[in-house]
C-alpha cells in the first residue's frame, strides 16, 4: 500500500525536523500582529528620561500610581496567547515604523562604534515614544517623524498593544518589560501624561526628591530588580532634575535545540587587529537548516523556544562587521537579504557575555531630532515648566551559552532647561568578528550587536 | 531531567528510565498514538510497548534525540496496530484512515507496476523537500503527518478555520507529489 510507504518514509525524517515541529507553534494566519508575538524573544530595554528645571520651581507634589504587569501565561497555554494577540492588534504600519527606525538608528549607532557593541532599537523606540507622548509642536513633529508615526495617540495605543503582546513570563522564557516615571515632588505635572504612561506603557509613578541620595538608590534598585540583577546603573542626585522615566526589559529564552556542553571546546578567535584569543566555542550541526548568502556575508539563525530567533551574520573574510552596518540599506540587507539556501549548517560559536554602552544623542540629531535638545523644546504635554532633553544613554548586557540567551538594556534620557547635548552546506564558524541580532520568526529585528572579542566582559 | 540523563538510566538498566520517559514524553507519545488509532485503550498499550522497546534497544542504541526516537517507535507500533485492526476489520474509523487517505495525494503518478523501493531514498527526498519549505509550512506538515494532529486542533492554533487549513495542507501534499515525481520516485 503506497500511502503506507509515504507514511513510513515520513516517520524517518531527521530528528531535527521532528524536534522543530514538536517545539515550534504554528504562526497565527490572521495578519499582522502575529509577527510581534515573537518579538518577545528579544528585547531588554531600560530608558530613563530625566527632565531638569531652573532652580526655585515649586508646585504640588505628584501622586503615587502603582501599575502591575499584564497577566502572564504558561508556555503551553496557546489559547491564552492567541487571546492576547486578538485583543491587542498591532498594525502592519507600526511594524514597518519600528523596523525603519531600527535600521536607521542601528546603522548610525553601531557603524561608528568600536569593540563589542550591543543595542536594542526597540528599547530606544519605547523610550522616545514615552517622551514624544508629552511633546508638542515642532518637538513632537520631529520625534514622531523619526518614530515614523503620524500622531501621538496612535503611537501610544500601538506601543501599548505591542507591550501586551510581547510580555512573556513563563517556565522557559521571560520578556519582562517595565516602565516607571519618577517625578519631582515640587513640580506640577500634566495628569494626562501620567495617565497615558500608565495605560499604554504600564508605567508606575513615584513622587520623589531628586536631591535625596535615597532617590538615586531607589532608582538603581528598581532597574536592577527589573533586569534580574544584570544591570546596576548609578544615578546621580540633582536639584535640577524634574523627571526621570525608566524602562526596563529583561529577556531570557532557551535555544530550541540546546548546544551539547560536552562538545564545547577551547579554540582560537581571530580579532580584527590580528591578535588571537583563546576562548570556549560551542559546537553543533543542524542537518537541515536555512542560511543566506549575500553581498559580503553569510547569515543563519538559531530558534528560541518562545518563538523568536537569534540571527548571526558572519562577514566574509576581509570584510568587517561595521562595513555591513554602514548604511541602513546595507544593514537591512545583512539582516534580511541574501540568497535563501537550505542544507547542513555547522555551528561553531563562541560563548560570550559582555556589557556595552551607547550614547545616541549625535545619532538622533543626525536623524533629524533637534528641537527636543534645544531650549525652545516644547514638552508642555508633560509640564508647563521649560524642559529639554540634555542627555541620553543606553547600557546593555548580553550573555550567550549552551542553553540560551539572556539580555538586558538601560537607556537614560536627561532633559534640562539649559543648552543640551540547493542542498548546500554552510559553516557558521564564528571565529572572527561577527554581527548578531535577536528577531521575530519573520525576521523583524529587535536587538543587534557586534562581537569583536567574545572573552571581553 | 534532561534527555542525556534519561538515556543514561536506560544504559544503567535503571527502571526509573521508564518513569522518567513517561513523565517527560508520555503525553506526547499518547497524542501520537491516539491520533493514529483513535482508541484510548490501544493507544495506551502502544505507549507502554514503546517503553519496552526502548528498554530493549538502549543499549546498544544511544539516540541523539530522545523525543524523536521514542515518538518514532510509538508511531511505528501504532500504525502497525492500526493495520492489524484494519485487516481484522476491528474497531471503527481511526485517525490513520484519514491520514493515509490524505497521503495518497502524494503518491507519484507512474505507469509501472509496484516495485520494491528503498524507503530511505524516499525519506531523503521528503527531507530535502521539507527543508525547502518555510518553517511554518514544514512544522504544519509534520504536525499533521508525523504527530497526526487533527485539522481542527491545527486550525485553532493558527487562528483559522479547518477548511482554510485543509486547503493549505492540500497544496503542500500536491507539492510533495510533484517533488517525488521530479525525483522519479516510484512507489
Amino acid at each position: 500500500m503506497k500511502e503506507k510507504q509515504i507514511f513510513d518514509a515520513i516517520t524517518n525524517v531527521p530528528d531535527e525536523l521532528v524536534e522543530e515541529a514538536r517545539e515550534i507553534s504554528l504562526k497565527p494566519i490572521i495578519k499582522p500582529w502575529k509577527k510581534w508575538t515573537a518579538l518577545a524573544a528579544c528585547a531588554i530595554l531600560v530608558f530613563t528620561f530625566v527632565f531638569t528645571l531652573p532652580h526655585g520651581s515649586s508646585g504640588p507634589g505628584g501622586e503615587l500610581l502603582s501599575v502591575g504587569f499584564p497577566k502572564a501565561y504558561s508556555y503551553n497555554d496557546w489559547d491564552a496567547k492567541q487571546a492576547v494577540l486578538k485583543n491587542n492588534p498591532v498594525e502592519d504600519t507600526f511594524l514597518k515604523a519600528v523596523n525603519g527606525f531600527s535600521y536607521e538608528t542601528g546603522s548610525k549607532l553601531l557603524a561608528s562604534s568600536s569593540g563589542n557593541s550591543n543595542y536594542s532599537p526597540l528599547s530606544l523606540y519605547y523610550a522616545l515614544a514615552i517622551t514624544a507622548s508629552g511633546a508638542r509642536g515642532e518637538t513632537a513633529d520631529e520625534m514622531l517623524s523619526l518614530l515614523n508615526m503620524p500622531d501621538q495617540a496612535a503611537l501610544s495605543v500601538q506601543c501599548g498593544n505591542l507591550y501586551r503582546q510581547l510580555y512573556t513570563d513563563n517556565e522557559i522564557g521571560k520578556l519582562k518589560i517595565a516602565n516607571s516615571v519618577w517625578m519631582n515632588q515640587s513640580v506640577p505635572w500634566k495628569q494626562d501624561f501620567v495617565k497615558n504612561a500608565a495605560e499604554n506603557f504600564y508605567a508606575s509613578s513615584f513622587s520623589v526628591d531628586f536631591s535625596d541620595p535615597k532617590t538615586a538608590q531607589a532608582m538603581g534598585k528598581w532597574v536592577s530588580e527589573h533586569t534580574n540583577g544584570t544591570l546596576e546603573p548609578q544615578f546621580e542626585i540633582s536639584k535640577d532634575k524634574i523627571l526621570s522615566i525608566l524602562n526596563t526589559v529583561y529577556f531570557y529564552d532557551e535555544w530550541t535545540n540546546k548546544f551539547d556542553s560536552a562538545k564545547t571546546a577551547a579554540d582560537t578567535f581571530h580579532s580584527a587587529d590580528g591578535t588571537t584569543i583563546n576562548t570556549d566555542f560551542m559546537n553543533g550541526t543542524n542537518s537541515s537548516g536555512s542560511f543566506y548568502k549575500g553581498d559580503g556575508f553569510i547569515r543563519s539563525s538559531l530558534s528560541l523556544k518562545n518563538g523568536g530567533k537569534m540571527i548571526f551574520i558572519l562577514p566574509n573574510k576581509g570584510i568587517s562587521p561595521r562595513e555591513l552596518l554602514s548604511t541602513p540599506e546595507k544593514m537591512q540587507s545583512a539582516f534580511e537579504g541574501g540568497e535563501d539556501q537550505n542544507g547542513e549548517v555547522v555551528w561553531k560559536m563562541p560563548k560570550f557575555d559582555f556589557g556595552a554602552k551607547i550614547e545616541p544623542i549625535d545619532a538622533l540629531k543626525a536623524l533629524g531630532i533637534h528641537s527636543a535638545f534645544e531650549q525652545s523644546a516644547d514638552f508642555s504635554g508633560i509640564t508647563d515648566q521649560m524642559a529639554s532633553v540634555s542627555d541620553i544613554r543606553q547600557e546593555t548586557h548580553i550573555a550567550v551559552d549552551e542553553n540560551g540567551v539572556e539580555a538586558s538594556a538601560f537607556t537614560e534620557v536627561a532633559v534640562s532647561t539649559s543648552a543640551p547635548i540547493a542542498l548546500d552546506k554552510a559553516e557558521m564558524i564564528l571565529d572572527r568578528p561577527f554581527l548578531y541580532g535577536i528577531a521575530a520568526p519573520d525576521g523583524t529585528l529587535l536587538f543587534v550587536g557586534v562581537c569583536e572579542n567574545p572573552s571581553a566582559k | 531531567m534532561d534527555d542525556l540523563q534519561i538515556i543514561e538510566l536506560y544504559w544503567l538498566r535503571d527502571e526509573a528510565a521508564i518513569s522518567e520517559s513517561g513523565t517527560k514524553y508520555g503525553h506526547m507519545l499518547k497524542r501520537i498514538s491516539l491520533n493514529i488509532l483513535s482508541n484510548h485503550e490501544d493507544s495506551e498499550e502502544c505507549v507502554n510497548d514503546t517503553y519496552e522497546k526502548a528498554w530493549n534497544t538502549m543499549p546498544p542504541h544511544h539516540p541523539n534525540c530522545l523525543s524523536a526516537f521514542l515518538g518514532r517507535i510509538t508511531r511505528n507500533l501504532s500504525i502497525n496496530r492500526w493495520h492489524e485492526n484494519h485487516t481484522k476489520k476491528r474497531g471503527g474509523a481511526a485517525g490513520a484512515d484519514v491520514l493515509l487517505s490524505e497521503l495518497s495525494d502524494c503518491i507519484p503518478a507512474s505507469q509501472t507496476t509496484e516495485a520494491e523501493i528503498d524507503l530511505s531514498i524516499v525519506t531523503d527526498v521528503i527531507t530535502k523537500w521539507l527543508s525547502s519549505l518555510s518553517q511554518d509550512d514544514r512544522v504544519l506538515f509534520l504536525r499533521r503527518y508525523w504527530f497526526g494532529d487533527t485539522l481542527k486542533a491545527l486550525a485553532e492554533e493558527s487562528l483559522t478555520t479547518p477548511v482554510k487549513l485543509a486547503g493549505r495542507i492540500y497544496r503542500l501534499r500536491k507539492k510533495l507529489k510533484e517533488t517525488l515525481e521530479k525525483e522519479e520516485i516510484l512507489l
